[in-house]
């Protein structure tokens, strides 16, 4: 069929990115001025243009169009541009030409998110080729984006986590669990699902479902639970979803926490380190991976006749390498944990860990670059986080938030924050949790701030809410290695994801108000 | 990691074979389900998750090599152990061609039987966890997360 051909879908990308440009362009008549503290733009341009009162941002200052002009902007740009360098033009209630330009290539780039017609990777490296190639950003920091220290911070965590695999520290936590959950479905079902997606806030969660379900699958057929009976469902997507909802405990649990984390430093100077991370957010964990497990129960009903074996594997003692290996991962997280008082980069203490474990020899380059996804973690991360400064620095994310801003003044924090949880949960079915905050933050961070909100609470709050992605079996990587055991059908992970969307969304608002009005982020 | 419990299905026309062997399968540790057809054997498969097929190559109907190839057809990852009388050498070397795992002579030593039937349910473990990981991995890449 021709809309599956991937040539026509790379057309409609382009067609739909030339659509959006062809659009009226909205000029806008008011502009904030910056490095200029003498006002001399204001000065120059004083016959076509008024100073605003407006005293938000210090050293900065506003220009309202007095006369029409069919583009004030272009005229201030260039006025500026006169008087030399320094001077910068912002559009407050209009779009530049280069945010502009910006967001024709993001409606292409969406496109080609969504559909796929290339392979993901390979979008992700086209952001950075449109990017420079429009005029947008500049090469050297296009580029450098796609080695940002968050970027550099995931591929250590990815790492670690292939360490920790290869030491068989995933699979010793999942039979200690396992040992300690009894023989009944249910019991069973709770108790690990719950012990491990706990433990998911500091490893990779697919590592952890995958660890999960693997020890699951032997008892459960040792029991006599076929694959896609309620039993199986119930057993596998509560172990999934927990997983899912877990990550949102640490800084490391998943991509989308680090992402968050850096978008609200790059974007405000304000920074959550890796010790506060925990605070606010691992007790919304501690809530919603049980409230997960519990709403599979209550869409997949176990069939209560089922009784599996007692979990005897022992995995003997420690060995010398896993002894080695939890040390220096305690040392690095030990690091990360104390970062405020030393002051060292993440990705600098995690880069350090990986060079120790491959000097001890508990990891060989061979054991990284085989399985470590360079694509993912190097084009898809970069590329997100590339798409998301140039959506702020271009001036895109600041007029869709002067747009967004009627909506929401006056409402306070719970109407945003519930606003940007709702769309960030749906969205992130659809596509990579990266690119989904490099769409949401860089317009809600300023809303917030508008509104008079800590950008704290919208960044915590993505990330928690984007660990909801339960409605599609590429929604995230737990539902796609659970999906993999074909013990489900993608219809039931989406029955149970529709239920327990809405169900966590509310809990994740509920403890979040109550939570956080209590550290006073508030 | 735990060992997987194997699901064996025997095919064999001989009542009582299948019933004796059946019982010693089962007191062993396995879950095993018999038919005495080779449309049977068919049903079967489509109805439970099965391991290992014991086979026998000498049924009247459908005789065992097209059992084997419609099995290998349908449920390629499936392993098939074939059980062949004296005579029938030929016919085994024929259904490993076909695609069956390995052949026993009748009457098999029960230890053989499940010296290879161990081999089997690994050999069908672990190419299932091969397809599994490369089906996790292009769903994981369509995830576009980590």
């Amino acid at each position: 069929m021709v809309f599956r051909n991937r040539y026509f879908q790379i057309g409609a990308a382009v067609l739909l990115g030339i659509l959006v440009f062809a659009l009226p362009r909205p000029e806008g008549t008011i502009f904030e001025i910056s490095g200029d503290p003498d006002r001399s733009l204001a000065a120059l341009t004083a016959q076509d243009f008024t100073v605003v009162d407006w005293e938000r941002n210090a050293g900065a200052y506003r220009l309202e169009a007095t006369t029409i002009d069919a583009e004030p902007g272009v005229l201030l740009t260039a006025a500026a541009a006169e008087l030399g360098d320094g001077i910068e033009v912002g559009y407050v209630n209009g779009l530049s030409p280069k945010a502009f330009r910006f967001l024709a290539v993001l409606a292409a780039l969406i496109f080609l998110f969504v559909v796929e017609p290339i392979p993901l990777e390979i979008t992700a490296i086209l952001i950075g080729v449109c990017l420079v190639s429009f005029d947008i950003v500049d090469v050297t920091a296009t580029w450098a984006t796609y080695m940002h220290p968050v970027v550099v911070f995931i591929m250590c965590c990815l790492i670690l986590a292939i360490a920790l695999e290869k030491a068989e520290l995933t699979l010793r936590l999942s039979h200690a669990i396992a040992k300690r959950a009894g023989t009944s479905v249910i019991r069973f079902t709770f108790i690990l699902s719950i012990g491990l997606g706990i433990g998911s806030g500091l490893m990779h969660d697919a590592a952890a479902t995958a660890i999960g379900i693997a020890t699951m699958i032997p008892l459960m057929r040792a029991a006599g639970i076929e694959p896609n009976t309620s039993t199986a469902r119930f057993m596998v997507l509560s172990l999934a979803f927990a997983c899912s909802c877990g990550g949102m405990g640490t800084l490391v649990g998943g991509g989308r926490n680090m992402v968050a984390a850096a978008f609200l430093k790059d974007l405000t100077g304000v920074e959550i380190t890796f010790f506060e991370w925990i605070k606010f957010a691992f007790p919304l964990a501690l809530v919603t991976v049980p409230a997960a497990v519990l709403v599979v129960y209550l869409v997949h009903r176990p069939n209560p006749k089922f009784k599996l074996p007692t979990f005897d594997e022992d995995p003997g003692p420690w060995t010398p390498l896993q002894k080695r290996t939890i040390l220096i991962l305690g040392a690095v997280f030990t690091l990360w944990l104390t970062k405020g008082l030393h002051g060292i980069d993440y990705s600098i203490t995690g880069m350090a860990g990986v060079a120790v474990l491959v000097a001890t020899g508990i990891l060989r380059w061979r054991d990284i670059h085989e399985n470590l996804e360079w694509g993912t973690a190097l084009f898809i991360f970069g590329g997100g986080i590339c798409l998301g400064l140039a959506m702020a620095s271009s001036g895109a994310a600041s007029y869709f938030a002067y747009l967004f801003f009627p909506l929401v003044e006056g409402k306070g924090w719970l109407f945003l924050l519930g606003g940007v949880c709702v769309f960030g949960s749906l969205v992130t079915n659809a596509m990579a949790n990266v690119a989904a905050a490099a769409l949401i933050l860089p317009i809600v961070i300023p809303l917030a701030q508008l509104e008079g909100v800590d950008p704290r609470v919208l960044a915590l709050g993505l990330a928690c809410a984007t660990s909801f992605a339960m409605l599609l079996v590429i929604g995230c990587p737990p539902n796609a290695i659970a999906y993999s055991y074909r013990q489900f059908r993608a219809v039931d992970l989406t029955k149970a994801g529709l239920v327990a969307t809405p169900v966590l969304l509310t809990l994740l608002l509920l403890v979040a108000g109550v939570w956080w009005s209590f550290l006073g982020l508030l | 990691m735990m060992k997987m419990p194997i699901n064996i299905l025997i095919v064999d026309d001989e009542k009582d074979f299948v019933e004796m062997l059946s019982m010693r399968l089962e007191d062993a540790g396995y879950r095993v389900c018999s038919a005495f057809t080779g449309a049977e054997g068919l049903e079967s498969l489509g109805r439970a998750e099965i391991d290992v097929v014991i086979l026998d190559i000498r049924m009247p109907g459908m005789d065992g090599i097209t059992a084997l190839k419609e099995i290998k057809r349908l449920y390629p990852v499936v392993e098939v152990l074939l059980l062949t009388g004296h005579g029938a050498i030929e016919t085994a070397i024929e259904g490993l061609k076909s695609g069956a795992f390995d052949y026993l002579l009748k009457p098999a030593k029960f230890d053989e039987l499940l010296l290879k039937i161990e081999e089997a349910g690994r050999r069908k473990a672990e190419q299932e966890e091969r397809i599994r990981k490369i089906e996790a991995r292009a769903l994981l890449r369509r995830s576009g997360d980590f």
